[in-house]
């Protein structure tokens, strides 16, 4: 009994650590006060201030437009990108191909933002939404590669692509029909991720923005330089509602035990 | 080449790096036929499953299929089914879709399919299961699924990668004398990969002895077992002592050698065999069941009787195990004999002085081995 005590109270302790200012967030953006740290009454006044800024929305908007994109992108070059590594039998610098792909995951955002602006604009390139788009889509990545690739090596196991070819499929239907709809699950699974890690990311669109590229992220920092409003903390309990509600489709789309196929 | 052949392999080579894993193999394969590739893991025989099926190209050699060179023929195009050790269902697809998989890639019209689909079924005593998941189905009708979906599109060749493999050993031991019925009534010729001897000897027609690659003999069950040509063939299938011998003299059909260097022994070859050199040094197996011990020295007429003493007996249950210390240059060499289930005939006591002895016939000279 003691032991499980001690151990509730440690776990306790862990998430009160983790979750704990954004809970005092979540209260005060319903504080009828312009100061933050005195709870005055409650109120939704600070939610529909935040609804009528149309700056704001517009920002929301184009953060949405751009995860989606990059979402899109990484998703497709995920794909491929897995689908060659699994399938290929062992070729000269595999190694190296791998880990290339994963060098976004552990080089600090600085600089890759800074190496993406030098280039574009050494380039020639116009910062434009594309370009910030597959900027975006370069850091989602390997998260899109991580979680395709586990379900293609599970899928190369089982024979499924030698079964359909088997029976009379080409290469192509047998990617088509059997390939694809498999990976599926983990494909969503993969974009739902890109979308997060698009959505919140800051230090890349600082960079690579350019001009009247506004998202969210990029608003709510230049909002803060004029002092914390407690429309911030709504529009951060409206992203943190967003966010939860991603991971819990992301939950449900990742593949089950009994979908992947048994051994 | 017999007329009636189907499938003909010839001089087959495959590395995979530095490491050989077929040496020349060379196979036919009949119309109808039930043909077994048997051997240890890492024998070649999957390999040489995979080069038929197409999923592998050979080094060298060549597949012929029904006098056609398929060799250079994608897995897609060749007349030839798999059922897959793991069975590779499309988990995504009903039971009814995966059989008619293969069908819809060959633009079979689909009123066609749908007579087919249920015949298949039937087949492989699945009536009905039509709309079901493949989640929701046992091991074993899974494997029955896979069966169904590979006959559905009426290969000229069945390929089975130890379809049983991962059966328990009752239903693994109705679904080979299903199998063979199957196979029996459609006519289709079954190319079977197992590591199994008892499932080769219950299910083939013929039977190829895989070892390090290499076909070390085709044969008939009956032919595998009683004349088996190396000393691997002959230990793989059924057991056997092996012993090396010198030979003394021989003529006319028979061989006199001189067993582990102090038993003399005459025996017939069979027909097929070459009368050895004189003075060369050959390997020669007996089967356990066919050494007889007596405790007493009388013999029937014609046996071949070694002085031996009792070692070790070891009960079976439908059988005994008897070990011989027969000879006395090499005693660390123990002789294993079977005796019937019967317990009380076999004696207790150790190290005592008893008979062995063997028909002539049932001493089996074998060729070299490759290595």
């Amino acid at each position: 009994m003691k032991k499980s005590r001690g151990m509730g109270l440690y776990c306790a302790g862990v998430f009160g650590f983790l979750y704990l200012p954004l809970a005092v967030m979540f209260v005060f953006s319903f504080n009828d006060a312009r100061r933050n740290v005195v709870w005055k009454g409650f109120t939704l006044k600070w939610y529909s201030a935040l609804f009528q800024n149309t700056d704001m929305m517009a920002a929301m908007l184009t953060s949405v437009e751009l995860a989606l994109s990059a979402a899109a992108i990484a998703a497709v070059i995920g794909m491929l990108a897995s689908y060659a590594m699994v399938k290929h039998k062992p070729f000269r610098g595999r190694s190296a191909y791998d880990a290339l792909l994963s060098v976004p995951l552990m080089m600090p955002e600085v600089a890759l933002g800074v190496g993406i602006l030098t280039f574009l604009v050494r380039a020639g390139y116009e910062l434009d939404f594309f370009a910030l788009a597959c900027s975006h889509a370069l850091i989602c990545l390997p998260y899109t590669i991580a979680a395709v690739r586990a379900r293609l090596i599970s899928l190369q196991e089982s024979s499924l692509e030698d079964a359909a070819m088997d029976l009379g499929a080409t290469e192509w239907q047998a990617f088509v029909k059997v390939t694809l709809p498999l990976a599926r699950p983990a494909i969503i699974s993969g974009a739902l991720l890109s979308f997060t890690v698009s959505f919140q990311d800051f230090v890349t669109s600082f960079f690579v923005a350019g001009i009247g590229i506004v998202t969210m992220p990029i608003k709510i920092y230049s909002m803060i330089k004029f002092g914390v409003s407690p429309e911030i903390n709504a529009l951060s309990v409206c992203l943190l509602l967003a966010t939860f509600t991603l991971i819990a489709l992301n939950a449900a789309f990742a593949v089950r035990p009994d979908e992947a196929s048994r051994h | 080449m017999p007329e009636d052949a189907l499938l003909e392999v010839t001089t087959l080579n495959k590395a995979f790096g530095t490491s050989t894993v077929l040496h020349d193999v060379s196979l036919t394969v009949r119309k109808g036929e039930f043909m077994t590739l048997l051997g240890p893991s890492g024998c070649g025989k999957t390999t040489t499953l995979r080069i038929i099926a197409g999923f592998e190209s050979p080094d060298g050699g060549r597949v012929r299929l029904s006098g056609v060179d398929v060799t250079d023929v994608p897995s897609y195009e060749r007349d030839v089914h798999t059922v897959f050790q793991h069975y590779a269902l499309f988990p995504h697809l009903s039971v009814a879709d995966n059989i008619a998989f293969g069908m819809r890639m060959d633009k079979v019209p689909e009123a066609e399919i749908r007579t087919r689909v249920p015949e298949a079924l039937s087949m492989v005593k699945l009536s009905g299961f039509e709309a079901r998941r493949i989640q929701s189905l046992s091991g074993g009708q899974m494997q029955r699924v896979a069966l169904a979906r590979a006959i559905a599109g009426r290969p000229a060749v069945l390929l089975l990668d130890e379809p049983l493999g991962a059966l328990d050993l009752k239903l693994r031991k109705e679904m080979q004398l299903e199998l063979k019925g199957l196979q029996k009534r459609l006519g289709i010729a079954f190319i079977y990969v197992t590591h199994d001897q008892e499932e080769a000897m219950t299910m083939s027609d013929r039977i190829a002895v895989f070892n390090h690659g290499r076909i070390e003999q085709v044969g008939t069950p009956g032919e595998i077992y009683e004349m088996p040509k190396t000393s691997f063939v002959a230990d793989f299938i059924g057991g056997a002592n092996i012993f090396s011998a010198t030979v003394l003299a021989g003529a006319e059909g028979r061989a006199r050698l001189m067993l582990e260097g102090e038993h003399e022994l005459d025996v017939p070859l069979d027909p097929y065999e070459s009368l050895p050199a004189v003075g060369k040094r050959v390997k020669i197996a007996i089967r356990p069941e066919r050494v007889k011990v007596f405790y007493k020295d009388e013999l029937p007429f014609g046996l071949i009787r070694f002085e031996a003493t009792l070692k070790d007996t070891v009960f079976l249950g439908d059988a005994c195990q008897i070990y011989l210390q027969m000879f006395k240059k090499a005693p660390e060499r123990l002789t294993i004999a079977w005796a019937g289930g019967d317990r009380y005939a076999v004696h207790d006591d150790l190290d005592v002085p008893v008979i062995a002895a063997v028909q002539p016939e049932d001493v089996y000279i074998l060729e070299e081995d490759h290595d």
